[in-house]
């Protein structure tokens, strides 16, 4: 009895210490936090520390702030030095002087801040920090502007100076904008491939962190070794939920020399962060002496020349507590791109099936025992024809039929201007019945085309005004991967890159052949798959501009139609009719900890899209699966000859092409691919849930959802049910 | 088919438990070819989930090194590092962690556990390495017995025992793999009592090695102390299957070969290594290609081993974190895993281990146990080579369809299907799919079946023709001689020698001094015979690469190199005739250039004949009949070596001694010669290196 009083005495005793420390406390970060206001409208409030350049970012709502440094990350006991230090500070450079080669890293607190070269400005609807760093002869301003949504964060490379000899070759901006403590609870979005999550502290410590290129590796850049594929980022965006807010951001200019970072904490500090980092001039490295047997000496070659005038610019969207998930992120998304113009068109409700064909082959026959290489079909014209035939009869009504290696110029590899129907797959008589006939069988023709790789040169388009160059001036040469070894494979013929500044003129050339065939569509590789600068001499493109120039490739292969583009990268929305091969996945890294489907949430009701192809996938059932989960379309990738014939040529990849093999697969899936999409084609996906590991219901406007369930028993909850393997539509009826 | 997809359903419904599954397709996975190469492929395992020691609910792990399933499907891990083990139940949940334990109920911990064995009465051994013993105990921790460094054993004075790795056999041996022990494991009894070794290693034979065994017969003894010794190749890990026999992996051996065993009771390898790869690469284990890169060899560690249910083989290589899995015939059916921070992938992958088909992976630097499940193509394949193996070939048909169609790059299925068509007759087909899948022994028995059709159907038409053939030449002969004798009597020089240089051209070949000296006489040396020998001898060489009969040809087709069999052909010729007319003239010889060269295209004749006949035959005859065409081989060369032997000892007036020695000088020249291109060809190579580097130097200080 005695013992519960005192209990009792010491309770309210903590209490009413508590009650009167917390106005001190308080009144004690107001005071050592001199926060000014600099902008505000309706939504928002930009509050500013003159001297730290701490800002902060308030919504007149609901009261959440979005701090540009954690709020008490003095008191983050796991940081320590130069990551405190980076905590503390809005940007993180990389500079070297690039006669010696050797980088350096600094941050804007220790080599700006506290060296009293921070000036702040007013601007229009924000404020610009004008940080200067002494040491590295850097001046770099940094704008913040609040808008209806958030606030965007840009700096303008034109404004940037350079005064001594280093050079800056990465800006990370806002490393630690909105990141979330030990106590708080939410995840960080990334863009891997289709979209990941990594939840705040989960512990995963003993994992490096997450970085991945925006739209890719430069693939212009020489690397030895590739060790693992991974999806690369097709979207330039990432989000961070925190409690009961979300901060989105999509990267609007300067998206492709973009990376992506993320860390959770408890690693080099007590923090959750993701954000972006840019790369604003070319590194290489070189191994010299590697033939020569002495010891190899690593050069990093560094590219000198003046900043491209592009701007920086990341969009932060500040959402509200009813939508703060990923939902919410994509809604935004898509809020975003419908804005801009760039999503505008919705999908006619067709459900078409993906059905890429392989047409010629080069394989090396022998005559006599000496091998030459020549051109065999794998798929003719009138072959083509047959195999729509056959599908229509299986009840498939649409598809969209991807041609491939349907010219000479395409079989061998070379640049396909103005190219011609390959007489070995029935010349250009065959092309135009097949595409006469196609209309009739619920199928659009798209002819490929894949301008930036060749494998070799035509009269035109030659390896000294099409190739581009490295920092070292040569090649760029692709070579394939030994599977095995993980270094580059000298036994397979490489393919060299057609610099950007060529692709319009390549589209071009293109366009005015396929405008001779009527009625026929084109697809490209390529273009909106992989994205590299360029390094010539006479006329460096960095991926920026290079990224412009693909645009301008796409826009003359588009037409008025539209494009079918394999990859999906998001510069090449405007144009695209239909996606192929669009991320369905993540890359599985160990930090993250779950995939969602968070790319197809932006673009589902917009753009028909499709994943990998399904008949070379590991378990046909479970991609069909994914397919239906994403809302996505079925992809095959088939020929009418059988695997044998690609036994040991280049092609050899697709090691499972037999249409006969997969055509009743493929009709069999179709129909259920089209039970679900007649019913939710134009509606957006407005969330997604997993419900178990692999159980997880996606959610349509107008109370539909689809539950997909990929384990090996049936599924129960609420009294729903859901078959092993299978897939169940509530709602719609 | 479609019912074989069902059938696999239903039993994959029955035996796999929830994990979460990916349906990724980016990276697919590789096999090996005949030829050594890798190649794409579907993968036969998926990584499902990793989890780390906090997501186990058990603090992070310290450099766990073992991992171990018990009979009733529980998972043992040896945390080494933090000197405890972790026990899982079959879905990966902590069922418990052993980290007391105790003897004749005193505390006695572990210190750095390194490996762990649970035997079929559920008792666990674990090696608990820098104790310096190992110790059985029951699932509380209490300790039965201990292991320890055998007393009284003169192989182990000096040594320190530092036990790794412990299995136990149903009959209640204990096998353990010590540290710098290279004798083999030390076995015990399970009273404690050593036994002996077993299974040692046996020294591989290099050239480096026998080079040293010669060097160290002029050494003396104190040089001889200092050399390095050649001692067998320290196992590196093992498993035991149900039938007691031992599987061992070897990090490296000096040859690559056996790098992986499987022992019988006696300590023999009774592992067959597959006949379905090129025999360079038979007996190897893991990767097969060498990389040498920055001063190291890059080339499969194997780590760890382990054996499943259904006899496959599973092994762990370290250097690219990847697990190859191999069934009972030693043929690869996949491989998974790789290096990185993805899941699926490894940093330092320490040890494997199975639970029915699916595979556990554990990494001591990611300090993660990565589940993996088969997929539907993994299941295929395996199903298919289980029954294929145990000669139920038509069962097995299906399933080799069913992978072929998911696979056209499986030269084990083109095998499979091969095989039934050979049991169903069809020969010509079974020929055809053989031949894709590299299988000489089947193609072989096709091949002599569907001979003896053709033969059967054309049998009585080759007699007649063979008939016929008789009867022209004799008619032919008949005319002919009635046509010389009258030709002989024109007086007419130039008809006269001509048919005579004929009559002695085929007589060369038979009577060469005879023949030889018809030519010497004469001295006429017709130069289009040279040039046509020349001809025929370079596109015979490249007709025997590419023409030889598959069951006879071990060359890869499409590795043509016309120039090398250039220079094996003609400039190797040519060396020769300049080489032998260099050393004749020092040695007084009579003959010329022209002579020299003559006399050598004519020897070459019967070797060419030969080999062209070899191509013909090669593609008619099968293996057991390889004799008639090593035969014709050696005849061809002894007639050749006899030809040129008779004509050199002619033309320089040479006795048999001389001819023979300057033979020999003439091959030391052709060596020296050799020698010294190669290395002007090396140097030419490096001072193009060197000005290409300095010009790459230059290029970026001023770009």
């Amino acid at each position: 009895m005695k013992r519960g009083i005192i209990k009792l005495n010491l309770i309210m005793v903590i209490t009413i210490i508590t009650t009167l420390l917390t106005p001190v406390n308080l009144v004690a970060t107001e005071k050592s936090a001199e926060y000014t206001e600099y902008a505000s409208n309706n939504r928002f409030k930009l509050m500013i520390n003159e001297t730290s350049g701490v800002f902060y970012v308030e919504d007149r709502g609901n009261g959440e702030r979005w701090y540009s440094s954690p709020k008490d990350c003095e008191s983050d006991r796991l940081a320590k030095g130069k990551f405190k230090m980076d905590m503390y500070s809005a940007l993180i450079i990389n500079y070297a002087n690039p006669d010696i080669g050797n980088i350096n890293t600094s941050n804007s607190y220790t080599a700006s801040v506290r060296k009293h070269s921070l000036k702040v400005f007013k601007v229009r609807d924000g404020v610009c920090f004008l940080y200067q760093f002494p040491d590295e002869g850097f001046v770099i301003p940094l704008y913040v502007e609040l808008n209806t949504r958030g606030f965007s964060v840009r700096i303008p490379l034109e404004e940037v100076t350079e005064s001594g000899l280093a050079r800056l070759y990465d800006i990370h901006i806002l490393p630690y904008i909105g990141a979330g403590s030990f106590s708080d609870e939410g995840f960080l979005l990334v863009p891997d491939g289709s979209g990941a999550i990594i939840r705040f502290n989960n512990d995963k410590h003993s994992y490096s962190s997450y970085q991945q290129k925006v739209y890719g590796r430069d693939i212009v850049f020489n690397l030895e070794q590739k060790r693992n594929t991974t999806q690369p980022i097709r979207l330039p965006v990432f989000g961070i939920k925190r409690n009961n807010a979300g901060l989105f951001a999509i990267i609007s200019d300067g998206d492709a020399l973009a990376s992506i970072n993320a860390d959770v904490a408890g690693k080099k500090t007590g923090y959750n962060n993701v954000y972006a980092s840019f790369s604003i001039r070319g590194m290489d490295t070189h191994k010299m002496g590697q033939n020569l047997g002495i010891a190899v000496k690593t050069t990093n070659i560094l590219q000198k020349c003046k900043l491209p005038d592009t701007t920086l610019k990341i969009e932060y969207i500040a959402l509200r507590s009813y939508n703060n998930g990923y939902s919410g992120m994509a809604a935004a998304c898509r809020e975003y791109y419908e804005k801009a113009g760039i999503l505008k068109h919705r999908v006619d409700g067709s459900t078409p099936l993906f059905l890429e064909l392989l047409g010629g082959i080069e394989k090396v026959k022998s005559f006599l025992g000496i091998p030459i290489r020549q051109i065999e079909e794998m798929t003719t014209f009138n072959e083509a024809t047959q195999i729509l035939h056959r599908l229509q009869g299986l009840g498939v009504g649409s598809i969209y039929l991807k041609y491939n290696n349907w010219s000479d110029a395409a079989i061998r590899g070379k640049p396909q201007a103005r190219p011609s129907a390959s007489t070995v797959l029935g010349g250009n008589e065959s092309l135009g019945s097949l595409v006469r006939n196609a209309s009739g069988l619920g199928t659009k023709v798209f002819l490929t085309i894949d301008p930036t790789r060749v494998r070799r040169w035509n009269v035109s388009y030659t390896r000294w005004n099409s190739s581009t160059r490295t920092v070292a001036q040569t090649q760029a040469v692709q070579y394939e991967y030994n599977k095995a070894t993980y270094f580059k494979d000298s036994a397979v013929s490489p393919c060299y890159l057609v610099r950007p500044t060529r692709l319009p003129d390549l589209a071009s050339d293109y366009r005015v052949r396929i405008d001779d065939i009527k009625d026929v569509g084109i697809s490209s590789d390529g273009l909106a798959d992989i994205l590299y600068s360029d390094f010539s001499k006479k006329h460096p493109v960095d991926r920026q501009e290079a990224s412009l120039y693909v645009k301008e490739a796409t826009r003359i292969l588009a037409g008025d139609e539209g494009l079918l583009t394999s990859g999906g990268n998001s510069y090449a929305f405007l144009e695209t009719h239909s996606i192929i091969d669009a991320p369905l996945e993540h890359s599985q890294f160990d930090i993250e900890d779950e995939q969602v489907p968070f790319y197809q949430m932006v673009l589902h009701g917009y753009i028909y899209y499709s994943g990998s192809a399904l008949n070379l996938s590991d378990d046909v059932r479970l991609a069909m699966l994914g397919a239906i989960e994403t809302g996505s379309m079925l992809h095959f990738y088939l020929a009418a000859d059988n695997n044998e014939k690609l036994m040991g040529t280049k092609y050899d990849d697709i090691f499972s092409i037999d249409t006969s093999t997969w055509e009743e697969t493929a009709a069999m899936y179709y129909a259920e691919i089209r039970k679900v999409d007649v019913l939710v084609y134009n509606r957006h996906i407005i969330d997604y849930e997993r419900l178990t590991p692999n159980v997880s219901c996606t959610k349509y406007e107008g109370g539909i959802s689809v539950y997909v369930n990929k384990s090996h028993e049936n599924f129960l909850e609420h009294g729903i049910m859901i078959p092993a393997r299978g897939y169940r539509i509530i709602g719609g009826e | 088919m479609k019912y074989s997809i069902l059938i696999i359903c239903i039993i994959s419904v029955v035996i796999f438990p929830t994990f979460m599954v990916f349906a990724d397709s980016t990276n697919s996975s590789y096999s090996y070819t005949y030829w050594g190469r890798p190649v794409s492929s579907p993968r036969g395992v998926m990584a499902t989930h990793s989890l780390n020691g906090q997501q186990l609910g058990a603090g992070s792990l310290s450099e766990p090194s073992d991992i171990c399933v018990d009979k009733s499907g529980y998972i043992y891990i040896a945390d080494s590092g933090n000197n405890r083990i972790l026990i899982l139940d079959g879905s990966l949940q902590l069922v418990d962690v052993l980290d007391k334990f105790t003897m004749d109920g005193k505390p006695s911990p572990l210190n750095n556990p390194q490996g762990i064995f649970v035997d079929k009465q559920g008792l666990i051994y674990i090696a608990d390495t820098d104790n310096r013993r190992v110790v059985v105990c029951h699932l509380d921790g209490s300790i039965v017995c201990e292991f320890e460094k055998p007393h009284n054993e003169i192989e182990f004075s000096g040594i320190d025992f530092l036990p790794r790795k412990v299995i136990s056999s149903s009959n209640g041996y204990v096998y353990v793999l010590c540290q710098g022990i290279y004798q083999g494991a030390v076995l015990y009894d399970f009273s404690g009592k050593f036994l002996g070794y077993y299974g040692t290693n046996r020294v591989e034979i290099t050239p480096s090695m026998l080079f040293d065994y010669y060097w160290k017969q002029i050494m003396t003894n104190e040089q001889r102390t200092k050399v390095r010794r050649f001692v067998p190749e320290e196992y590196c890990n093992f498993d035991i299957d149900d039938k007691g026999f031992i599987y061992t992996v070897t990090e490296f051996t000096s040859n690559s070969l056996n790098q992986v065993k499987k022992l019988n009771t006696l300590g023999v390898n009774v592992l067959k290594s597959s006949n379905r790869i090129h025999p360079q690469y038979q007996g190897r284990y893991g990767d097969l290609e060498l990389k040498w890169y920055e001063g190291r060899i890059l080339r499969s560690r194997l780590v760890d081993i382990s054996y499943d249910s259904g006899g496959f083989i599973n092994v762990l290589d370290q250097e690219r974190g990847r697990i190859f899995q191999y069934d009972t015939e030693g043929n690869l059916l996949f491989v998974a895993g790789g290096i990185g921070f993805q899941s699926g992938n490894f940093v330092k992958p320490v040890a494997i281990t199975n639970m029915g088909s699916d595979i556990l992976v554990l990494d001591a630097q990611k300090c993660n146990i990565t589940h993996f499940a088969l997929t539907e193509y993994g299941r295929l394949i395996r199903e298919a080579s289980t029954l294929y193996n145990d000669g139920l070939y038509l069962k097995a048909r299906e399933l080799w369809l069913e992978v072929f169609n998911r696979n056209g790059n499986c030269e084990l299925a083109y095998a499979g299907i091969g095989k039934v068509y050979y049991e169903k007759g069809d020969y010509a087909k079974a020929m055809k799919y053989l031949k894709l899948g590299y299988d000489r022994i089947n193609y072989g028995k096709a091949f002599k079946k569907y001979r003896e059709e053709c033969l059967r159907n054309i049998l009585p038409i080759i007699l007649s023709v063979v008939l016929l053939y008789f009867v022209v030449r004799f008619g032919y002969w008949l005319m002919k001689r009635a046509n010389t004798d009258e030709i002989k009597e024109v007086p007419g020089k130039k008809n006269r020698i001509k048919i005579s240089c004929n009559k002695k051209r085929m007589n060369v070949l038979i009577q060469p001094f005879k023949g030889y000296n018809n030519y010497i006489e004469k001295n006429y040396y017709p130069k289009w015979l040279i040039i046509m020998v020349l001809v025929l001898f370079f596109t015979g060489s490249v007709l025997e690469r590419q023409l030889t009969g598959f069951l006879f040809n071990f060359n890869n087709l499409k590795d043509l190199n016309i120039l090398y069999i250039f220079a094996k052909t003609v400039i190797a010729f040519w060396l020769w005739v300049a080489g032998n007319w260099a050393i004749t003239t020092l040695f007084d010889g009579k003959g010329t250039l022209l002579q020299i060269t003559f006399i050598s295209a004519v020897a070459l004749i019967p070797y060419v004949i030969a080999s062209y006949l070899r191509i013909l035959l090669s593609n008619l005859f099968i293996p057991e009949e390889a004799i008639f065409l090593n035969i014709l081989f050696v005849v061809g060369v002894l007639h050749s070596c006899f030809l040129l032997f008779s004509g050199l000892m002619l033309i320089h007036n040479y006795t048999v001694q001389k001819v023979f020695w300057s033979s020999f000088f003439t091959i030391l020249f052709i060596a020296v010669v050799l020698f010294l291109i190669i290395i002007l060809f090396s140097l030419y190579q490096q001072t193009y290196n060197f000005f290409k580097d300095v010009f790459n130097e230059l290029y970026y200080m001023i770009y």
